[in-house]
């Protein structure tokens, strides 16, 4: 079947199991169909429509094939930052990331010894803190970013490598850290 | 089944006598089970090692420039009213800052002595933030990457919705891969 519908058209027609909706971006490998508006039997996402609550890992196949990890925190306008599973999936898949979350968050994952992607990614929004001047102004650097070329953007995740690599290795050693350290100090 | 890590309790218990280990969202919506749960285990005098450990990872609720969460001001309510000390209280949360809550909360006479242990600073203390760890270090390979990014946005939330439009309006979903988790399908 050919595929030649243009994303924005057919969004939330590709579901690749039941409720989970999807948008030709991810079809880059030119394997999904989406002009029948039937499930696709083949989930490039494994199936699994809630990865971070139903698996017992944070692992996805596909995380290989982004660059940036674009995390939608559980809270975004709320008095607290929250870390959860969900801002550390970038981090065990040494991806980039932007976190659509309460601000402080970038300042508070550096407060705990991981590094984030200034200059490349502008972190600016983390500072913000009206709601809509915030997600303003990550969408702008959404933009700016979609206007680099994949291999501009495989360059910067080159140069940021050793930054991805050491956020992957400090992650491991507060889980195998941390726990003690807070509970000596009680 | 408790959000908060096993390695965490182990460690906790080295230095002190959890009685119970509870999660905020097993009684949010019903603070009677709190009541009950901690009247099972309550003394006429407890031992200064006993502690009861609560975690608290989930999102509270806030009225309109009420300065504390309606789950922290209930908590304190619950123990005050039925007579069990706050310094038994582990507070273990990922709101870093909620002290001050408590600091609104309880009577300004009882905070030297009569204070919960609030940990705020911990991130790795939920299993699923440690769900990371069952996980093998990939390789890093410059060429799998295709597109610029991904956002598994999951149950539909006003600032997810806010995205997901904003992305589409730039015309970005061609660059971003987005997923979106409905809750009925698709017609």
């Amino acid at each position: 079947m050919q595929f030649h519908t243009k994303a924005l058209k057919v969004f939330h027609r590709i579901y690749p199991e039941p409720f989970t909706r999807i948008n030709e971006a991810w079809n880059f490998s030119n394997d999904m169909d989406s002009s029948d508006q039937k499930p696709y039997k083949n989930p490039l996402i494994e199936g699994k429509s809630n990865i971070h609550q139903t698996s017992k890992n944070l692992y996805c196949k596909f995380y290989k094939n982004f660059a940036i990890d674009i995390v939608t925190e559980t809270v975004y306008n709320y008095p607290y930052t929250q870390v959860t599973e969900k801002t550390i999936r970038p981090i065990v898949h040494k991806r980039m990331f932007i976190i659509v979350g309460s601000p402080g968050m970038l300042s508070l994952l550096q407060s705990k010894g991981f590094k984030t992607f200034s200059p490349f990614i502008n972190e600016e929004y983390d500072t913000i803190q009206d709601p809509h001047k915030r997600m303003e102004c990550i969408v702008e650097e959404l933009t700016r970013i979609s206007k680099f070329s994949i291999d501009e953007i495989r360059q910067t995740m080159l140069q940021y490598k050793d930054t991805l690599k050491h956020n992957y290795d400090h992650y491991h050693w507060l889980c195998h850290n941390e726990i003690e350290q807070i509970v000596n100090k009680l | 089944m408790t959000i908060i890590s096993s390695a965490f309790i182990e460690a906790l218990s080295t230095k002190f006598n959890i009685l119970d280990v509870l999660d905020v969202t097993e009684f949010d919506s019903n603070f009677n089970i709190l009541v009950n749960r901690l009247l099972k285990t309550k003394k006429e005098h407890f031992a200064p090692k006993d502690r009861y450990l609560i975690g608290h990872v989930d999102t509270d609720y806030y009225l309109p420039d009420c300065p504390y969460g309606l789950s922290t001001f209930n908590l304190v309510r619950t123990f005050l009213h039925n007579d069990i000390p706050l310094n038994t209280l582990i507070f273990l949360t990922n709101h870093p800052g909620i002290k001050k809550e408590f600091e609104l909360l309880i009577p300004k006479e009882m905070h030297k002595h009569n204070f919960p242990t609030i940990i705020d600073n911990c991130i790795t203390v939920p299993k699923t933030v440690r769900l990371g760890l069952n996980q093998e270090e990939t390789n890093f390979n410059d060429l799998d990457i295709v597109k610029h990014g991904v956002s598994m946005i999951g149950e539909p939330r006003i600032h997810r919705n806010m995205l997901y439009n904003q992305l589409n309006e730039k015309n970005l979903l061609d660059v971003y891969a987005v997923s979106y988790k409905g809750t009925k399908s698709v017609s």
